[in-house]
């Protein structure tokens, strides 16, 4: 089954321009539940939804959902239940959730409304997915993601999936208005900010009644992967144009609109030429983030080296118990393919000078000293 | 009215030691895997065994974070570690994946307690989890404590509150910055803590300077025990798993003393203690979100703030002298003190030797050695050797 090309509309007129374009999934996106709208709240609240779901009418034969992607405060919930009333009015019966708490609430109030999870951030494995998935109807895959795990969850977890192809990467959702105090106002702020310690990156930043959000200085692009996403057969691909220009989104949308429909790879270049921002694949072809610091060693480190009284002894913290040595240790030193030995099984002493024979992690011994003994070389054996 | 636990961070054994020492009811420690603070020194097995034991023999607890959220690859080694950790006997895990706390509930029967990371702010979030085996859920520092109270009223769970120490800029657990500026994982024990530098700020129409704009204040909330005792909450919970030994005595220490105090006598004062509070490392305070939302920080951020510098801890004592690890150099030129478990003492340190008992002068003093100096009445393992800042 073709995926649904999915995008945001916060107006009547959005809606139009994302369906000419292509889309043929559009969330509602009401600044008072959304929290990345670019618009300011309307006081009355909802009216936004209200006109949105409205004109979905004139659109039979396309997919909506209502975007409710805030953190709820306990004490919001009755605007959730306002939104969940509102959509009962309607023909849709899509809602999209970032709040867990806020999907368990939908599931068990209105069962009729099937629910998009997109966590943005911390759904990264098959076991969450399929936890999720048992509320959940469809989830959006994260942007951390690169594809050889996507396939793996897919393998594994038998759901509907999104993914966003195209749109900012957010960094950071705050409950603070970083922006908004500093400049003293209460409304919706666009700007950028650029990190002094490495110049030139100027990172989108959006300041709403929401919060703070921080975007990447590169925006997400898969045209050119186009037909690996393609592979995936995902449920929908979202291409998200918040905040920026219609042309953009339109240039956007057909883009992938023609890489849906003729199952090929997209060119990059048009929607370039419109993006305020270079465009990259991310984390899809690859993530490397998670490095280990150091490498293991080989052997057991029982302790490290605190203190070096050069000719005379040195000082280890233990992070094993010590039960006497079987053979000469070794000193691991803190460049990692260096090592010391000891000639010999060497006497131990506690650190007020007595003979010790065991001890506990925690506790500091004492050994002779050794040359190339440095604070921070670890005790091997 | 229950008392609420007081839990603190401990970075390493010798702070679960001095943490339990100086007045925690309990302390979080991370692993090397599956933790936030991959570059904490962390524990190994061996480590957690005997501060598990030490725990409990004085009738504590020991909490294992293991709040990574993990990527399926890494997936594969976890229930190994979960059940090498669960045979430790810890008194929970604390957990902000959904498919690791799924894992650690088929695996054990250690309870489970919903990390920070998970971003919980309402009744429904507390429901969620409960129903799906939580014992306690760590809510996000977004909650205030009024809020609390809301929660409790819907959801019969333990909840904890962070009460003090650093702020994420961020909801916690929402924050990939590092992911992509330095190519390290927020979420995977990598934060490089981007949100506090000096950031230029730009809108369209104009450059309205450089500022530390999400360099959030640290939190204290000591003024705020009473209304936390009223709210029925379980437990508070400072941060810091890589902050010093000064510091895990100290908010052991200070905050033992208030929450006893508080118990006590509610309307008791605690503004000594705030002082004392004040003397440690800071970014300056604020009462974060337990009051209400905040909405800004200090953006005229220009340097930390402390009285005290940290010097050494104590780590054995024998008849005459006194064995500290020194972290820190120093001249007599200043005052210095012993912080204990009882309070502060003046120090008199008159001569310094190192462990083969040669003289040292302040030029031999390097950090990371261990020196002799002379026992007083006032000095118990584990103390904490401090001097005044000029």
């Amino acid at each position: 089954m073709k995926p649904e090309l999915i995008t945001f509309a916060g107006s009547v007129d959005g809606i139009h321009t994302a369906i000419q374009a292509g889309a043929t999934h559009i969330i509602l996106d009401d600044p008072a539940i959304s929290c990345r709208s670019y618009q300011d709240p309307d006081p009355r609240r909802l009216d936004t939804l209200d006109q949105l779901l409205h004109a979905t009418k004139q659109y039979p034969g396309y997919h909506f959902s209502v975007n409710c992607d805030k953190l709820f405060h306990t004490h919001e919930f009755a605007l959730l239940d306002q939104v969940i009333a509102r959509i009962l009015d309607s023909p849709v019966r899509w809602m999209r959730v970032q709040d867990i708490g806020a999907m368990a609430y939908i599931a068990e109030h209105e069962p009729a409304i099937r629910i998009i999870l997109n966590t943005e951030m911390g759904n990264t494995n098959a076991q969450s997915m399929a936890a999720f998935a048992q509320t959940a109807h469809r989830q959006v895959l994260g942007n951390e993601l690169p594809v050889s795990a996507i396939k793996t969850i897919q393998k594994a977890v038998d759901t509907q999936y999104e993914l966003m192809v195209h749109g900012p990467i957010l960094l950071q959702y705050s409950y603070r208005r970083y922006l908004g105090s500093l400049m003293e106002t209460e409304r919706v702020i666009q700007g950028s900010i650029d990190d002094t310690d490495y110049p030139g990156r100027h990172f989108p930043v959006l300041d709403n009644p929401h919060g703070h959000f921080m975007f990447f200085y590169m925006d997400r692009c898969l045209l050119g992967y186009s037909s690996v996403v393609l592979g995936l057969n995902l449920s929908g691909w979202i291409v998200d144009g918040r905040g920026q220009s219609d042309a953009y989104l339109t240039t956007a949308l057909s883009a992938y609109r023609h890489c849906l429909d003729t199952h090929s790879t997209g060119y990059v270049a048009p929607v370039q030429a419109v993006s305020p921002r270079p465009l990259k694949p991310m984390f899809f072809l690859v993530n490397n983030t998670e490095q280990e610091r150091e490498p293991a060693r080989d052997g057991t480190v029982l302790g490290t080296v605190i203190d070096v009284i050069k000719g005379d002894c040195i000082h280890i913290s233990l992070c094993e118990p010590f039960r006497g040595f079987q053979a000469p240790p070794l000193l691991g030193l803190p460049q990692h393919d260096r090592y010391q030995h000891y000639a010999s099984i060497p006497p131990v002493h506690t650190l007020t000078g007595e003979p010790c024979t065991t001890a506990e992690p925690g506790d500091i011994i004492q050994l002779p000293w050794i040359k190339g003994a440095s604070p921070k070389a670890v005790l091997v054996v | 009215m229950g008392i609420p636990e007081l839990l603190v961070p401990a970075g390493n054994l010798e702070k679960l030691k001095i943490a339990l020492t100086y007045g925690a009811d309990a302390v979080y420690v991370g692993t090397s895997l599956f933790g936030l603070r991959k570059y904490a020194p962390n524990f190994t097995l061996s480590e957690l065994r005997h501060g598990i034991e030490f725990a409990h023999q004085r009738n504590k607890r020991v909490y294992i974070v293991l709040n990574s959220f993990a990527h399926t690859h890494t997936m594969d080694t976890l229930p190994d570690m979960i059940d090498a950790l669960a045979a430790l006997n810890p008194d929970a895990f604390i957990i902000s994946d959904r498919g690791v706390f799924e894992l650690a509930r088929a695996r054990c029967s250690v309870p489970l307690h919903v990390s920070t990371q998970a971003s919980v702010t309402n009744a429904a979030g507390c429901a969620y989890w409960k129903a799906a085996g939580a014992k306690r859920v760590i809510l996000a520092r977004e909650v205030s404590i009024a809020a609390c109270t809301a929660i409790l009223d819907h959801v019969p769970i333990e909840l904890e509150i962070f009460i003090h120490g650093a702020m994420c800029a961020s909801y916690s657990g929402k924050c990939v910055i590092s992911n992509y500026t330095a190519a390290r994982d927020s979420n995977r024990g990598g934060c490089v803590q981007s949100c506090r530098h000096r950031f230029g700020v730009h809108t369209a129409t104009a450059t309205h300077g450089e500022a530390h704009i999400m360099n959030a204040q640290d939190l204290m909330g000591i003024h705020h025990i009473k209304s936390i005792v009223s709210a029925g909450i379980h437990s508070v919970k400072i941060e810091g798993r890589m902050k010093s030994n000064l510091y895990v005595a100290q908010v052991s220490r200070l905050y033992r003393q208030a929450i006893d105090r508080i118990v006590q006598d509610p309307e008791a004062p605690c503004n000594d203690l705030e002082n004392e509070l004040e003397t440690v490392s800071n970014r300056t305070f604020s009462d974060g979100f337990l009051d209400q939302r905040q909405t800004a920080c200090n953006t005229r951020f220009t340097q930390y703030s402390k009285s005290l510098h940290f010097l050494g801890t104590v780590q054995a004592l024998d008849a005459t002298y006194a064995y500290v690890h020194l972290k820190q150099p120093f001249t007599t030129d200043m005052p210095m003190q012993w912080i204990t478990p009882t309070g502060t003492h003046t120090a008199a340190i008159k001569s310094v030797t190192n462990a083969a008992n040669t003289p040292l002068t302040a030029a031999d003093l390097k950090p990371n050695c261990l020196i002799k100096v002379e026992r007083t009445a006032d000095i118990v393992p584990y103390s904490i050797l401090t001097q005044s800042v000029s």
